[in-house]
């Protein structure tokens, strides 16, 4: 039996043609393509900015960079896990009929939101310049924590990739908890404004402790609160085992339920 | 290097049918603490040992659910065993089916690089193999357009040639290469042959007894999960056509009628190619059978059968080299001619004719002459849209007919000719949503749909045009009980449902409501005619 790096390893060339194909897929008969994915969060932006600066007349320092980075670190884990979400189902036919690992396609899905990732960061850039924002050196510290959050996404994708495939309602459920999430994590506002009961339960969640982080590096200047990246890891650390363990039971007998 | 590809130890497989597959959480707590057990368990596999060793072609022959296609899937780790083992020597690939990977929004390169990918071929190699691939299939042309704006019979050349390029210790063949002309087909046996003088070992398996027995070295008859007979392919085809032929029902007297003529007409033992001919007694069989009361029908086949045998037959057009084999089957003549336009094709039949007593006339199709023959039947190959000048052509084949001869016309109407209006998809696609699924999904695996655009596709010049304009249709109607039947003899068992409705019957109703509804034909014909007077 080859170890699952060495499998891993020899169908790499799978992995980035799966990952390939799903942005082409996704932007197909689409006239601006891929600018789609800056367009995207451009627009949410807008919506947020003027609901909670107008409206409810929030005041947080480098308010619209503060929005766009929040939007960027959740569109990450929200395009990876939904890619993930239906990246077996999708790929039923491929699966009956010849064999690659499993967790190629979850895999992949991960891989191609970091594609997407990589073009929203430079509309970041791009808003930075605009507000005459410099950033300090900490922000080089952005890519640790995208790597860990690679590895969140990961954890999540594996088991959610064989559970669609066994039970349909994965995907309703995992629509309510982005959804959810998205309200629950300091994207448009301040975790610090939240009740302090709400926020001892809310420090569990890994994505709030990664906006935080991101915040920290990018926009104070900070180092990201030791706190932060403890529970950070640590979260991430179980997500990832139970993951692991939830994939490898269900995968066995995956081709036949497809 | 050892001399075994594949050896086979005691492979069982189970899987678990659900009478009401569970995929909901809820469904799956209740029924989990609900008593009553949900599903069976079928013993796909049972025990099944063997070995292949390098360099040899085995075939695997049996019914559909004899468990040909798990194994296939275990021998390429698609599934897993639920005991026993496979040990593989080298690297493998199957070709379960045709366009691995295929996205029909991709260009033809695009897809034969994702295609390989999956089969394992590395990026360097893939960029050297692409234009072999093209070149194979016959597409350098379309080398940067889209697979949706591909025929279907283009897609399946292009599938074809991405799978054959790649290079494996053992490659592993679902029933998928009769794709294409009787040129590609050939081009395709070659390929598979090539592979395996270089040693390697091909795993095939298929319904038809023809190709396993004139290719393969060794055969496995395949019966509810188990080995019923392993060796050579001769002995192996016999059981499983004797088996078969215990199995088939009420064997009717049109049937025996036939291979008993074919008896004694031919000199010398005919290879019989069981398949065909059961499919041509059972589609007449399907037509006497009480439940079809179409008017009519009982001429067609008491003319049929007074006409046997004819004396003389005329068949234009080589694209169906099975159709000579099976009127030589049938015993229904002695002599047959056949015109054809392109010297290739003749050539290529000639080629595989072996023993069938032939004349071949190299001739356009819109002026045959100088045969100087009058023709008991004549069969039109699928040729009719090709043929510049329908009314010359129709007119030197009415030379040609005997007083009370038969035309049947034999086309299809079908993908590798796209030509339509926007009208006519927006019509298919309306015809598409009122079948019913069953019969949608049986087209579908039929081909007959554009595999993306989930339309039915036809000609402008329609088969049904032909038959309004040149055929008397009194005649006609009262032979056929309609205008033409979307019937095609090999074919008929694909249009079989599973819940015991007389598939035909719905089929003819579809084809009669929609034929006069949209005035649009159905997909395959299969008419018999007389030509207007």
């Amino acid at each position: 039996m080859p170890s699952i790096k060495e499998e891993m390893w020899k169908t790499k060339g799978i992995l980035f043609s799966f990952a390939f194909s799903d942005l082409k897929v996704r932007y197909r008969n689409s006239i601006l393509g891929i600018i789609w994915s800056i367009i995207e969060p451009l627009l949410l932006l807008g919506v947020l900015f003027f609901v909670f600066s107008t409206i409810f007349k929030f005041e947080i320092e480098n308010f619209p960079i503060y929005l766009l980075l929040g939007i960027i670190v959740w569109n990450f884990f929200k395009n990876g896990t939904q890619l993930a979400l239906n990246s077996l189902t999708n790929r039923s036919s491929l699966i009956t009929q010849i064999y690659f690992p499993r967790s190629i396609p979850a895999f992949s899905a991960s891989i191609t939101s970091s594609i997407l990732l990589l073009t929203e960061l430079i509309v970041l850039v791009i808003f930075m310049i605009a507000f005459g924002f410099i950033p300090s050196l900490t922000i080089v510290l952005l890519i640790p924590i995208f790597l860990l959050e690679f590895f969140l996404i990961l954890a999540i994708a594996l088991p959610l990739s064989v559970l669609n495939v066994k039970f349909k309602d994965t995907e309703f459920i995992w629509g309510v908890i982005l959804q959810a999430g998205f309200f629950l994590t300091p994207i448009f506002y301040q975790f610090d404004m939240l009740p302090d009961y709400v926020q001892n339960i809310l420090q569990f969640s890994p994505m709030v402790q990664i906006v935080t982080m991101a915040h920290h590096v990018t926009l104070y200047g900070e180092l990201p609160p030791i706190n932060s990246i403890l529970y950070a890891v640590f979260s991430i650390l179980c997500l990832m085992v139970m993951g692991y363990l939830i994939f490898r039971k269900l995968q066995l007998r995956i081709v036949e339920e497809i | 290097m050892s001399d075994i590809a594949i050896n086979v130890k005691h492979v069982s497989k189970n899987f678990q049918l659900y009478h009401e597959k569970r995929t909901s959480i809820y469904e799956s707590i209740t029924g989990y603490f609900g008593r009553k057990q949900h599903y069976e368990t079928i013993q796909v596999l049972d025990d099944v040992s063997f070995d292949v060793k390098n360099g040899e072609m085995i075939g695997i022959i049996g019914k559909n659910g004899s468990g040909k296609t798990t194994l296939l899937r275990i021998l390429s780790n698609i599934y897993k065993p639920d005991s026993g083992s496979v040990d593989v020597n080298g690297t493998i690939i199957p070709i379960l089916a045709l366009g691995l990977g295929f996205h029909p929004e991709f260009t033809a390169i695009t897809n034969i690089v994702q295609s390989s990918t999956l089969l394992g071929i590395s990026k360097k190699n893939i960029s050297q193999k692409i234009d072999d691939v093209l070149k194979f299939a016959e597409l350098e042309k379309f080398a940067d357009t889209k697979i949706k704006n591909f025929s279907s019979g283009m897609a399946m050349r292009l599938a074809f040639s991405t799978a054959i390029q790649v290079d494996p210790d053992i490659l592993i063949l679902d029933e998928v290469f009769a794709v294409g002309d009787l040129n590609f087909q050939k081009k395709c046996f070659d390929a598979i042959m090539s592979f395996k003088k270089k040693g390697k070992a091909i795993i095939f398996v298929s319904h038809d007894v023809n190709p396993i027995r004139d290719f393969c070295d060794r055969a496995i008859f395949l019966n509810q999960g188990k080995i019923e007979v392993i060796g050579k392919p001769e002995n192996v085809i016999s059981s499983y056509l004797s088996f078969l032929k215990l199995k088939v029902p009420n064997n009717k007297k049109l049937g025996t009628n036939m291979i008993e003529k074919e008896k004694n007409i031919s000199q010398k033992p005919l290879p019989v190619y069981w398949n065909e001919i059961t499919q041509v007694t059972e589609y007449l069989n399907m037509l006497t059978t009480d439940n079809m009361k179409l008017s009519g029908l009982d001429d067609v086949i008491n003319r049929f059968q007074s006409k046997l045998p004819f004396t003389n037959i005329l068949l234009i057009g080589t694209h169906e080299f099975k159709l000579i084999k099976q009127i030589f089957d049938l015993g229904i003549t002695k002599q047959i001619d056949v015109v054809d336009t392109n010297l290739e094709n003749i050539k290529n039949s000639i080629l595989q004719k072996g023993y069938l007593p032939i004349n071949y006339f190299h001739q356009a199709y819109d002026s045959i002459s100088g045969l100087n023959k009058k023709y008991d039947a004549i069969f039109c190959g699928p040729i009719v849209n090709y043929v510049p000048n329908l009314d010359s052509f129709f007119n030197s084949i009415n030379n040609m007919l005997n007083e009370n001869g038969l035309i049947f016309v034999n086309d299809y109407v079908g993908p590798s000719q796209m030509n339509f209006s926007e009208d006519h998809v927006k019509i298919l696609q309306k015809i598409n949503l009122d079948i019913p699924k069953y019969f949608r999904s049986s087209l579908i695996s039929n081909r007959l749909f554009d595999s993306n655009a989930q339309y039915m596709v036809f000609n402008t010049r329609s088969i049904q045009e032909i038959f309004l304009k040149y055929f008397d249709l009194e005649f006609s109607r009262n032979l056929n009980g309609g205008i033409a039947y979307p019937i095609l003899f090999r074919n008929i068992k694909k249009f079989q449902t599973l819940d015991g409705v007389k598939p035909l019957t719905n089929l003819l109703k579809l084809d009669k409501e929609y034929s006069e509804n949209y005035k649009v034909p159905i997909l395959f014909w299969y008419g018999v005619g007389r030509l207007k007077k």
